[in-house]
């Protein structure tokens, strides 16, 4: 039933490698990361990949634990743009990058890869500014919560969301940032909380 | 020649197999679905880092194939292998009346992603036709299957408090799932401002504490993993392939044959007694025909009216078992869809360990204990008080160190409800077959043409106003709230279309779930409820299937069959 995901092995060990040679607190340099996306099939082309990794780099970035380029988030992405989305999906996904980068070099001069980290989030907090402006749901949402709404750049939505739902569904994330247990054995209802305590993650309904 | 045919492996059927088995009868059993096998099929060893596409079907996939399906929540990438393709398995309904039938063929049924929640009717539920004209009066009350529900929950273990509620009968349960602190908390404030509403433990088909019989099964107590819609390897919730069937067999008296679409069955015009099923095979398509004393059809609602409506004759151009034309009629859901979510004012320092199987269930209270205004019957809630995930809000602006950081806090307590109404039976609400379309195993498709009607409506809307009113007296702050109900189907609570009832001119079949027209054919899926209660209906068809096996076991043994 397995179904890994579009990725060999070797760019798995590619990636952790490279990971782990790299400064925890920067920004992986672009050169770095175009040796990685050569390898293995890809859907981004060489450009909007980088400028896909820069930004899941700034969403979820390396602190005193990896961050989403250590939790292999770039090549996962990509692969679910590639086995997952929709056309439509995919498009908005590119269209929002573009944008992404069109914003950096009108704001700063430089695409979004080549400014810093300052910079970048400096162009990231405009930019989602407007691309995460909500605007009203499609008709015939039937049965919904009534707070369901849309947001201006639905593409830019679809890549932060899957940014954050691939790294807290990872094993960095789920064994350094927050604490999964695949078999809890016991229910316990009533546990006190300690200082630092983590939250327990879950992945079915509850 | 076998002693008993069971159509359907599901929930009905693995129960009707393993109780006429236990008593000596040589039983067929025969799924129209792929076989699977009890753990070697399961999806529950994944790690959440090893789910295919984030767990998600593809967009494309889904919308070519699960386009009804995925609108149950269950459905997802790793529990996709338990849901028919849309695609393949078509049925149609009216212009602008949509019913979603949700379902999976496979040996085992929907009794492997079935919800679990087990409650009993009350006479509350069997008196509810007689005393307010609506549908048929059921042929049994309470006393009639109390034992039988007895039977059952000792085998298949139902977790659970006693509760002592008239509308809700305590059973045999091993321990509950205890409340967690907020839900504690939730209890007492809804107890002492509603008098007469009680929040109780979510009883569940969970080995909460696996009993001997249930180890000698190979079942073991429940881990707390919260993905039992995977299928469960340790067998801690019922199922058939964990429980029903691995007990059918041990009898040694169990014959089952998968890929086998029932067609028809065919009566004898002068006994009036079913003599063969006829079978076409899923994959090469070849008619086969198999015989037995007597035949339980478990098909599933809809699937039950399908296969009597399609076994029309000269003697029953209506259909089998049809004299009272109310086959494919009566067609009920639960009104279903409507939640409520609130933030809840929970004690700040306590949180829960384990990912239980269950949550809080509210019984019914409307025309029980507190009147409902305008309409008759009733709703109960299943729910939750969660402490929310805190990962980040992808839709809210924000990135950095700072949501990371976020990440890390145990988050605040939320309030879920949601509510299951009953919906009254109708015999507009109907299944009938297509007289110009048929599927690729030449079989008419079913047309479903079911709506709610004014009762339902207004049962959805106190509902939602009673969560809304329980939720701001406990200190809730509502944030969302459902504005009408979800489409027909989607509460998987499909009942009716063979209803049980006293008179043969307006019923299909007897007390004893044996039709009217046919004595050796018996029907203890969701096909036989006269009224659906509005609570969880699978607990009842197992009573029945169990109860109506032991009957009919009986009449073979004395040769009245």
């Amino acid at each position: 039933m397995h179904i890994p995901f579009d990725m060999d092995r070797r760019s798995l060990l590619g990636f952790a490698t490279l990971v782990a040679g790299a400064a925890a607190t920067v920004a992986i340099s672009p050169e770095a990361l175009a040796a990685v996306s050569k390898r293995g099939k890809r859907f981004l082309s060489k450009k909007p990949y980088e400028a896909m990794s820069a930004l899941a780099d700034m969403i979820i970035p390396a602190t005193d634990t990896p961050g989403a380029l250590g939790a292999n988030v770039p090549a996962l992405l990509d692969a679910m743009l590639l086995n997952w989305a929709s056309a439509t999906k995919r498009d908005q996904a590119v269209k929002a990058l573009i944008a992404l980068e069109a914003a950096a070099t009108s704001q700063k001069g430089k695409p979004f890869t080549a400014l810093s980290t300052d910079d970048r989030a400096a162009v990231l907090t405009e930019f989602e500014k407007v691309a995460l402006k909500p605007v009203p749901a499609k008709a015939g949402t039937k049965g919904g919560l009534g707070f369901t709404s849309e947001v201006a750049d639905p593409g830019y939505l679809t890549l932060k969301t899957l940014v954050i739902t691939l790294y807290y569904l990872s094993d960095i994330a789920l064994t350094q940032e927050q604490v999964y247990e695949p078999v809890p054995g016991k229910w316990e209802p009533s546990i006190k909380i300690t200082p630092g305590m983590r939250p327990y993650a879950s992945i079915g309904p509850f | 020649m076998f002693d008993a045919i069971v159509i359907g492996s599901g929930m009905s059927g693995g129960m009707a197999a393993k109780e006429l088995c236990e008593r000596g009868l040589k039983v067929l059993l025969l799924e129209r679905g792929r076989k699977v096998e009890h753990g070697a099929d399961y999806t529950d060893g994944l790690m959440p880092w090893e789910l295919p596409n984030a767990n998600m079907i593809p967009e494309d996939e889904a919308q070519r194939d699960y386009f009804i399906q995925r609108e149950c929540y269950a459905v997802n990438e790793a529990t996709k292998q338990w849901w028919v393709k849309d695609s393949e398995h078509r049925y149609t309904t009216p212009e602008g009346k949509p019913f979603s039938w949700v379902r999976g063929y496979h040996l085992g049924g929907r009794s492997i992603m079935w919800g679990r929640q087990s409650y009993r009717l009350s006479d509350i539920d069997f008196e509810a036709n007689a005393k307010d004209k609506h549908g048929t009066d059921w042929p049994i009350r309470y006393a009639d299957i109390a034992p039988w529900y007895s039977h059952v929950e000792k085998f298949i273990g139902v977790a659970g408090d006693r509760d002592g509620l008239p509308q809700l009968p305590d059973g045999e349960f091993i321990p509950a799932f205890e409340l967690n602190d907020a839900e504690k908390q939730f209890k007492a404030s809804i107890e002492a401002k509603f008098p007469g509403r009680k929040v109780i433990s979510g009883r569940t088909a969970n080995l909460s504490e696996a009993q001997p019989h249930h180890l000698e099964l190979g079942r073991n107590s429940c881990q707390n993993r919260s993905i039992c819609e995977r299928g469960c390897s340790f067998g801690a919730n019922h199922t058939s392939l964990s429980s029903s069937l691995p007990a059918a067999e041990v009898t040694g008296n169990l014959t089952t044959i998968t890929d086998a679409i029932v067609h028809s069955l065919v009566q004898d015009p002068v006994t009036k007694k079913i003599t063969a099923v006829r079978v076409v095979d899923a994959k090469t398509r070849q008619g086969k025909t198999y015989e037995a004393k007597i035949v339980f059809l478990c098909a599933s609602t809809i699937g039950t009216a399908q296969i009597l409506l399609n076994s029309r004759s000269e003697e029953n151009p209506r259909g089998l078992a049809n004299r009272s034309d109310q086959v494919g009629r009566n067609l009920v859901d639960h009104v279903y869809g409507l939640l409520t979510v609130a933030m809840f004012p929970g004690p700040k320092d306590s949180y829960y360990h384990g990912r239980r199987p269950t949550g809080i269930y509210i019984p019914r209270f409307r025309n029980v204990t507190e009147p409902g205004e305008d309409f008759v019957r009733g709703f109960g809630y299943q729910g939750m008080i969660f402490r929310m995930s805190s990962k980040p809000m992808p839709n809210m602006p924000g990135f950095g160190p700072g949501l990371k950081e976020k990440a890390r806090k145990i988050g605040p307590w939320m309030l879920v409800l949601t509510s299951f109404g009953e919906m009254l039976p109708s015999p507009d609400n109907r299944v009938t077959l297509s007289e110009t379309q048929n599927d690729q195993w030449g079989i008419p498709l079913v047309h479903i043409s079911c709506a709610h009607g004014e009762n339902d409506l207004k049962i959805a809307r106190q509902a939602q106003a009673d969560a809304k009113a329980m939720a701001q007296a406990a200190g809730a702050m509502v944030v969302g709230q459902s504005s009408e109900p979800g489409t027909p189907g989607l509460g998987i609570h499909e009942m009716g279309t063979a209803r049980m009832g006293r008179d043969p001119n307006s019923s299909v079949l007897n007390g004893w779930n044996q039709a009217h027209d046919v004595p050796n054919l018996f029907i203890t899926d969701g096909a036989a409820m006269a009224s659906s209660g509005c609570q969880n209906p699978s607990l009842t068809y197992m009573a029945l299937s169990a109860r109506a096996a032991d009957h009919a076991a009986k009449l073979l043994k004395e040769s009245v069959l």
